[in-house]
C-alpha cells in the first residue's frame, strides 16, 4: 500500500444480496449474504490525490478447496453454495473492472488503477464525497429544482454513454450514484453490469434492486435491453423530485408490482403485447390510476412530469431511451455549464 | 516420439524445428477417459456431457525459462513495426499441450441451446410495441423534435439500402436505437486490439500448435455449451497475451483454457467453475496455476475485455442483409475455421466477418455483395477482396485429421451440415 495512504474506512462494498446471475444461487440464504470488501478513503502519496480504495480478498478462492472442490460432495442438484458464491464473486469483480476500464466518462466513476497482490485485489476509484442516498438524507425534504434537473441530466448522460457502448448497468439506485462537491453525478458500482450483444440474449432476471426493478423484469423477463435501466432512471427521477422519497418502496415482488400498477394503471395485453406470456406473469386487479403524477410529484414541472411519464412505461418497448430523454424539452433550460461539461 | 507430436512437427512450416535442443516427449494420455466419465456428474449443474479430451503430456524436462524484461524489438517480418514491449515470463510447471480427440459424444450436446435457435425466436418478435400506454393521454405532450431527426437519418442511407434499424424498431432484441452507434463504436474500437503477429518472437510455440489449441477450445465451447462470443473472445485473449508474453509450449494449454475461463466470466450467464476448467485440462494444471494465470493474463491485457469480435460483426451484417439461417451458419463455419489460421490473426475483425460473408455468398452463387452490405459493413468489394481470397484458399485446404472439431461440429444436422458444402476451386469473383 506504499502508493496510497489510507485515511479512513468509508464503507462496505455490498453485493450478492439479492442479485445472483448464476441460477444455483437461488438457494442463497441469509447466512452467506453480505459484503465482499471494504472501501477506504486514501491519498495517493505521489500526487496527493484523494481516491477510494475498494479492497477484495483473493484468498477466498483457495478456501474453496475445503468447501466445494472436486473431491467434496458436489452434485448438480445441490451445488455447494459457498462454492457457487465464490465463483459468482469473481465474475462480479471481473466484470466491474473490465467494464469500467472501457467506460471512461465524466458521469461514470473513474477506475484509476487495479492493484493486486497474492491475497488482495484493490480497485482504486476516484473519490466522491457521498452517494445520492446520503445526500437525500441531508436534505430535510427540500431540494432545488435545478439540482433535480442537473442530476437527472447527468444520470441520463452517463447512461447514454453506457448504452451506446453496449453496456447495461442493471443496478441503478441512489446508493450507486455518487456525487461530489462540484455537483457532478457519477454512475458507480458496475458489479451487476454486463456487456450485451445484438441481438440481445436472455440474461438474468435476478437483477436490479426491487424498488427500481421494471415490471417486465418483475414478471421474470430475461430478454431485456437498455430499457431496463430507463425504468430505474424514472424511479430515481421521481425520488429526486421528492427530495428522497422513494416512488415504489415495495416489500416484495407482488407488493412492488401492485404499487406500480396502482399508480400507472394495470397494463393489459392491448397496451403491452407479450406481458401475459412472461415467465412469472400473474394476474393483478385492473387498477385504474387514482392519482396523477402531478399529485405524486407535486414539485415537478409539467415538462418534468411528461418526461417521467415516458420513462415509467410498463411496456419496455415503449419506454423512452436515454438519448431521447436528454433531448426532452424538460432540459431545454438546463444550464449550459452542466450540458457542455 | 508419438504420432501426434510428429504431426505437429511436420505441420510446422519450417524454421521452427530444432530451436530447442530438448524436444519434449509428448505422450497421449488415454487413461483419462474412464476417469472423466466417472466424474461426469460433477461438472457443474448445466453441463450435459463430460468433455472427452486427452492431453498430450510433456514428460520430463521443465524447460528453463528466460526472463527477458523490457526488450523492445522491431519486428522485421511482415513489414510491420511491431513492438513487443515486455517479454517477461515466469517459470511454469505445467505440462501439457492440447490435442483434439475424436469426440463423438460432444457433438450431440449442441442443439436447442445454441444461439442459432435464439436467433430465430428473437427475431420473431414476441414483444411488439404498442403506442398505447396505460397512462393518461392528456398528460403526454406531443413528441419532442422527433420528425426532423428521423429525416436526417434517412438522408444518410444510399440508394437501395434498407433501413434495418428502423424496421427493427419494435423488436427489443435488436436494440435498434443503439445498434448503429454501437457498431460504429466497435469499428473504431477494434483498432485498439490489433494483433501483431508474434510467432517469430515465440521460439517455443508454432503456428500449428496454436491451431491445435484453438481446435481444442472449440471442443470446450461445445462441451460447456458456451456462447460463440465466448469462444471468439477466448481466442482473442490468447492472441493478445501471446503478443505480449513469450511462453513455453507446455503452458500453452494453460493460457488457452485460462483465456476461455476469463471469457466465460465476461459473457456467460452461468460460467463454468474453476474446477470445470481444471477437469477439461485433465488436471494437467492445478487451481493455483490457473488462478495465477488468470491474474497474469488480465494484467497483461490491462483488464480490457470489450474486444469487438468478428462474430458480432457477422451477426450484424447478416441481420441487416436478411441472410437466412442456413447461409449464416455456413458463414459462421468459415469464420470459425479462420480462428485456427494464424495467418489471419492480424486481420481486422469487421473485415474478416465481411470477407467470410462474401465468400459464403460467392460459393452459394448469390450476389457477392450488395449496397446494403456495403453500407452496414462499411466495406466495398475491393476492400475485402484479398481477404476473401485468403479465406477461400484456407477453406480449400484438405482437412487435417487432428484439426477436425469445427468441421465435425458443422457437419451436424443442427448446423445444416454446412461443412459438407463443396468448396469450388475457383471463385466467381
Amino acid at each position: 500500500m506504499q502508493k496510497y495512504e489510507k485515511l479512513e474506512k468509508i464503507g462496505e462494498a455490498h453485493r450478492l444480496d439479492t442479485h445472483c446471475e448464476a441460477l444455483v444461487l437461488i438457494e442463497l440464504d441469509a447466512g452467506v449474504q453480505g459484503t465482499y470488501g471494504t472501501v477506504f478513503k486514501a491519498k495517493n502519496r505521489e500526487t496527493q490525490e484523494i481516491v477510494a480504495l475498494k479492497r477484495v480478498r483473493l484468498d477466498d478462492d483457495d478456501e474453496v478447496r475445503g468447501g466445494g472442490g472436486r473431491d467434496s460432495v458436489f452434485t448438480p442438484s445441490r451445488p455447494n453454495l459457498s462454492f457457487a458464491i465464490r465463483n459468482w464473486r469473481t465474475v462480479v469483480r471481473l466484470r466491474e473492472i473490465c467494464l469500467l476500464k472501457e467506460l471512461k466518462h465524466k458521469n461514470i466513476v473513474r477506475l484509476h488503477d487495479v492493484l493486486h497482490s497474492d491475497k488482495k485485489l484493490t480497485l482504486v476509484f476516484e473519490h466522491c464525497d457521498q452517494d445520492l442516498k446520503k445526500y437525500f438524507d441531508s436534505l430535510n425534504g427540500e431540494i432545488d429544482p435545478d439540482i433535480v434537473k442537473s442530476f437527472m441530466f447527468q444520470l441520463l448522460r452517463g447512461l447514454e454513454f453506457c448504452h451506446s457502448r453496449n453496456v447495461l448497468h442493471r443496478d441503478l439506485k441512489p446508493q450507486n450514484l455518487l456525487i461530489n462537491k462540484n455537483g457532478e453525478l457519477k454512475l458507480a458500482d458496475f458489479g451487476l453490469a454486463r456487456a450485451f450483444g445484438i441481438p440481445v440474449r436472455c440474461y438474468s432476471a435476478e437483477v436490479v434492486t426491487l424498488w427500481y426493478r421494471p415490471p417486465d423484469v418483475l414478471f421474470g423477463a430475461k430478454l431485456y435491453n437498455t430499457s431496463i435501466d430507463m425504468w430505474s432512471a424514472g424511479c430515481i427521477f421521481a425520488e429526486l423530485a421528492n427530495a428522497g422519497r422513494p416512488l415504489f418502496p415495495g416489500s416484495d415482488v407482488d407488493d412492488q408490482v401492485k404499487r406500480i400498477f396502482k399508480l400507472l394503471g394495470t397494463p393489459t395485453e392491448d397496451t403491452w403485447v407479450g406481458m401475459t406470456s412472461l415467465p412469472d406473469y400473474k394476474t393483478f386487479p385492473l387498477y385504474q390510476p387514482t392519482m396523477t403524477l402531478a399529485q405524486v410529484c407535486p414539485k415537478l414541472s409539467s415538462k418534468g412530469r411528461d418526461l417521467l411519464q415516458r420513462l415509467l412505461i410498463c411496456n419496455p418497448s415503449a419506454r423512452m431511451n436515454a438519448e431521447d430523454a436528454m433531448a426532452h424539452s424538460y432540459f431545454a433550460d438546463l444550464s449550459p455549464s452542466i450540458r457542455n461539461v | 516420439m508419438t504420432f501426434l507430436h510428429q504431426a505437429i512437427e511436420k505441420l510446422s512450416e519450417g524454421g521452427k524445428k530444432g530451436t530447442n535442443k530438448k524436444v519434449p516427449r509428448l505422450k497421449r494420455s488415454r487413461s483419462t477417459v474412464s476417469l472423466i466419465k466417472a466424474a461426469a456428474g460433477k461438472v457443474g449443474a448445466t453441463k450435459k456431457e463430460a468433455v472427452q479430451l486427452s492431453s498430450i503430456k510433456v514428460k520430463g524436462e521443465q524447460l528453463a525459462e528466460v526472463q527477458i524484461k523490457d526488450i523492445q524489438e522491431k519486428s522485421t517480418s511482415e513489414g510491420s513495426n511491431s513492438h513487443i514491449k515486455e517479454l517477461s515470463k515466469d517459470v511454469s510447471f505445467c505440462e501439457s499441450l492440447p490435442s483434439s480427440l475424436d469426440t463423438a459424444a460432444s457433438q450431440e450436446s449442441k442443439a436447442s441451446m445454441d444461439d442459432s435457435a435464439l436467433y430465430i425466436t428473437a427475431s420473431e418478435g414476441r414483444f411488439v410495441l404498442t403506442s398505447h400506454s396505460p397512462l393518461h393521454a392528456k398528460d403526454i405532450a406531443p413528441p419532442v423534435q422527433k420528425e426532423e431527426e428521423e429525416e436526417d437519418t434517412k438522408k444518410d442511407l444510399p440508394e437501395g439500402v434498407e433501413d434495418f434499424d428502423l424496421e427493427m424498431k419494435e423488436d427489443p432484441t435488436a436494440v435498434a436505437d443503439y445498434a448503429h452507434n454501437i457498431f460504429k463504436y466497435y469499428q473504431e474500437r477494434e483498432k485498439k486490439f490489433v494483433i501483431v503477429k508474434y510467432i517469430d518472437k515465440q521460439p517455443d510455440v508454432m503456428r500449428s500448435m496454436r491451431a491445435i489449441l484453438v481446435d481444442w477450445m472449440v471442443e470446450v465451447q461445445e462441451s460447456f455449451e458456451l456462447n460463440h462470443e465466448t469462444l471468439y473472445l477466448g481466442v482473442k485473449i490468447l492472441d493478445l497475451y501471446l503478443t505480449r508474453i513469450v511462453i513455453k509450449r507446455d503452458s500453452l494449454q494453460l493460457v488457452g483454457s485460462t483465456a476461455l475461463f476469463i471469457a466465460c466470466k465476461f459473457d456467460e450467464r452461468t460460467p463454468p467453475y474453476v474446477d470445470d476448467f481444471l477437469y477439461i485440462c485433465d488436471d494437467a494444471y492445478n487451481r493455483k496455476e490457473l488462478l495465477a494465470m488468470e491474474i497474469k493474463i488480465l494484467k497483461k491485457i490491462d483488464y480490457d475485455l470489450g474486444v469487438p469480435l468478428s462474430y458480432r460483426f457477422l451477426r450484424r451484417y447478416a441481420r441487416c442483409a436478411k441472410v437466412g439461417m442456413e447461409d449464416l451458419t455456413f458463414t459462421r463455419y468459415i469464420l470459425e475455421m479462420s480462428l485456427m489460421d494464424y495467418d489471419l490473426i492480424d486481420s481486422s475483425d469487421s473485415a474478416l466477418a465481411a470477407a467470410a460473408l462474401m465468400l459464403s455468398r460467392c460459393i452459394k452463387g448469390q450476389p457477392s455483395w450488395t449496397p446494403t452490405l456495403e453500407y452496414y459493413s462499411g466495406y466495398k468489394v475491393e476492400d475485402i477482396y484479398h481477404l476473401t481470397q485468403t479465406l477461400h484458399s484456407m477453406m480449400c485446404q484438405p482437412p487435417k485429421e487432428h484439426l477436425n472439431t469445427i468441421r465435425n461440429k458443422y457437419s451436424h444436422k443442427v448446423f445444416y451440415e454446412v461443412a459438407k458444402i463443396p468448396i469450388p476451386e475457383k471463385l466467381p469473383l
